[in-house]
């Protein structure tokens, strides 16, 4: 239990009680992985082979896991650290060195947290790569004793593919969140690496990713859960944030008027295919006063849609703040920090309303990726090949199949979603 | 913001050490490891795919999605097969195609030991990983023969294919190749 003073984490989120630490065992992969979440997403997570073959090489799901890279980079066995440490005379250099690095590295944006308790998984199973891993032993150190051992955590989000996720509940949406997953692992196995070769510490997997990019200054704590980043909103992979007593500077909370905006908004919460994100306001939940996802009505649809899609992601691309980092959306954004707090609700539903008007209120885009195409639904297809959808000129003359657009009242650029809102409303109630 | 001049000098001997020192444990740079680890098996059950024109292009996109500067889809005949098989000493059954993914780096990576400077030679392996797995799990045979430096896959390629030379000639300062993937999977 973190009892210490509680952290400056912005307007979006705060530490307003005692909070206990989770074990890693307690979240959701090693609960699927133990059955806990019932045989559906048992069956799913550890027997079920994916339909979509590049789905399959970049996330999981496939013939074995010894194509999966970020696995096989997550067996590579960890460097040792460096006995003659790099003297750091100036750790404001450090630091911009060492986002330099995870830049260089690939990463979308860097964020350096002051350590505290309440960021560290409880004692117990560490995880390497979402697995629970036994290689690098538990974690023996308490709470209190990871934030004095490693006063730093270091946060390296990718950002995901802005107009391949616009494929949301779709194989084109899961590939681009592969592709970032494989991003991200390259980031922050090198970044952990350099950190030891330069003679300090560098652990992953005991740090809680969302704690340490808000206190990092990334960004701040959404109605979906997610943490809405300055430069990308939504659309990021966190990825394992690395604690380390390498000597910098943290960086500080954010404000970007996500508490503002995501009080009135709703976009994520009105379109979430299962319910799981609130409409009301946010509760105290072990300690924390945030809005709380139902994590566990968004895991359980997913076996039952594994045929159309593996990760959902419509959350995050129809949260406003996931924009083009355009010079309109810098200027949106600015208006709205710039605006005094108690102005702020008038611009807020000023914003919404030009995000319905131009981006629309579900984002149904049809996206043409890899052969890959989400503006045909399932069994309209030409295609016989598994993970494609996409008519190629299968015709008798070799010409394009002409596929049927009921699903999108005969308009070419909107796309298919399966489920649509309307089916899951029946069975999973709001809250 | 304004930086002191030791600020600037410091952080300039820390890029230094990035790119140009090598680690004190070889470990730090994970390319050797993943060389040796073994690959995966290949998906019993065979995919339908497009056309080898479709493929091709295919592989080249996810390879950019990856972030290669340049993908290479190479025919390979029984000369060029002899050449792969007498340079790498394994696995003698002969591949229609060879893939070679490439990545451009700033530094010469045989002259920059640190792991900045190692880095591109680390992506360009993830590549060569990850489109290996994409052909194994669409049901076809891929492996992956990895460089032992750079002079080597310039040799091997420039024996294999001009095309692949004149390609990468053209990603400067530096093109950096890990490896050459051998597959039968139908490309153009």
């Amino acid at each position: 239990m973190s009892r210490t003073a509680a952290p400056n984490l912005g307007r979006s989120v705060r530490i307003v009680d005692d909070v206990v630490n989770v074990s890693y065992s307690d979240t959701p992969h090693p609960k699927v992985r133990r059955g806990e979440m019932g045989p559906a997403m048992y069956n799913l997570s550890m027997n079920m082979p994916r339909v979509d073959p590049l789905v399959r090489a970049l996330a999981a799901g496939g013939i074995e896991e010894r194509n999966l890279y970020r696995l096989a980079l997550a067996r590579v066995p960890i460097a040792e650290t460096n006995p003659a440490k790099t003297p750091v005379r100036d750790p404001a250099a450090m630091s911009r060195h060492i986002k330099e690095v995870a830049l260089a590295f690939g990463a979308g944006a860097v964020g350096i947290a002051a350590s505290h308790p309440s960021f560290f998984y409880a004692k117990g199973a560490r995880h390497n790569d979402g697995r629970v891993n036994d290689q690098l032993g538990e974690i023996a150190d308490s709470p209190e004793e990871l934030a004095r051992r490693f006063p730093f955590i270091i946060s390296t989000p990718v950002p995901l593919d802005r107009e391949m996720i616009q494929a949301h509940r779709h194989f084109i949406g899961d590939i681009a969140y592969g592709l970032g997953d494989v991003a991200v692992t390259l980031v922050r196995v090198n970044l952990a690496r350099y950190i030891a070769e330069l003679g300090y510490a560098a652990e992953g997997g005991i740090a809680i990713p969302h704690a340490a990019a808000i206190a990092g200054g990334l960004g701040e704590l959404g109605r979906n859960g997610m943490v809405i980043t300055k430069k990308f909103g939504a659309q990021v992979l966190l990825g394992d944030a690395i604690a380390t007593d390498l000597p910098l500077v943290a960086d500080r909370p954010i404000d970007l008027g996500v508490e503002d905006f995501c009080k009135i908004c709703r976009k994520c919460a009105v379109t979430c295919p299962t319910n799981s994100i609130t409409f009301g306001d946010k509760v105290v939940w072990n300690g924390i006063e945030k809005y709380k996802i139902k994590w566990e009505s968004c895991y359980r649809l997913r076996p039952y849609v594994a045929d159309h899609w593996g990760t959902c992601l419509t959350c995050i691309t129809v949260c406003p703040y996931s924009k083009p980092n355009t010079w309109w959306h810098g200027l949106a954004l600015r208006v709205l920090r710039t605006t005094p707090i108690a102005l702020r609700p008038a611009v807020v539903r000023s914003l919404k309303w030009l995000d319905d008007t131009f981006w629309g209120k579900i984002p149904r885009k049809r996206v043409r990726w890899l052969g890959y195409d989400s503006g045909i639904k399932p069994g309209e297809t030409a295609c016989t090949i598994p993970g494609c959808n996409a008519s190629h000129g299968d015709g008798p003359e070799g010409e394009p199949i002409q596929i049927s657009a009921t699903h999108r009242g005969g308009r070419a650029d909107v796309g298919y979603y399966f489920p649509l809102k309307e089916n899951t409303n029946r069975f999973v109630k709001k809250g | 913001m304004i930086r002191s001049g030791a600020s600037r000098r410091e952080e300039r001997a820390l890029r230094d050490i990035f790119v140009h020192r090598a680690p004190y444990d070889p470990l730090t740079i994970v390319t050797p490891r993943l060389n040796d680890a073994p690959e995966g098996r290949v998906n019993p059950v065979v995919s339908e795919v497009h056309s080898p024109e479709v493929m091709t292009e295919h592989l080249q996109v996810l390879g950019r999605s990856l972030g290669a500067d340049l993908v290479v889809v190479l025919p390979l005949d029984d000369g060029a097969n002899r050449k792969v098989q007498d340079t790498f000493g394994s696995d003698p059954r002969p591949y229609a195609h060879a893939v070679v993914a490439a990545v451009r780096a700033h530094d010469d990576i045989d002259a920059a030991p640190g792991l900045g400077g190692q880095f591109p030679l680390i992506k360009a392996q993830m590549l060569d990983f990850v489109l290996a797995s994409y052909i194994r799990e669409l049901g076809y045979r891929a492996t992956v023969h990895y460089f032992s430096n750079q002079v080597a896959a310039t040799t091997l390629l420039g024996a294999v294919s001009s095309t692949s030379s004149h390609a990468l000639r053209r990603l400067r300062p530096y093109a950096v190749v890990a490896g050459i993937l051998l597959t039968d999977l139908p490309l153009a």
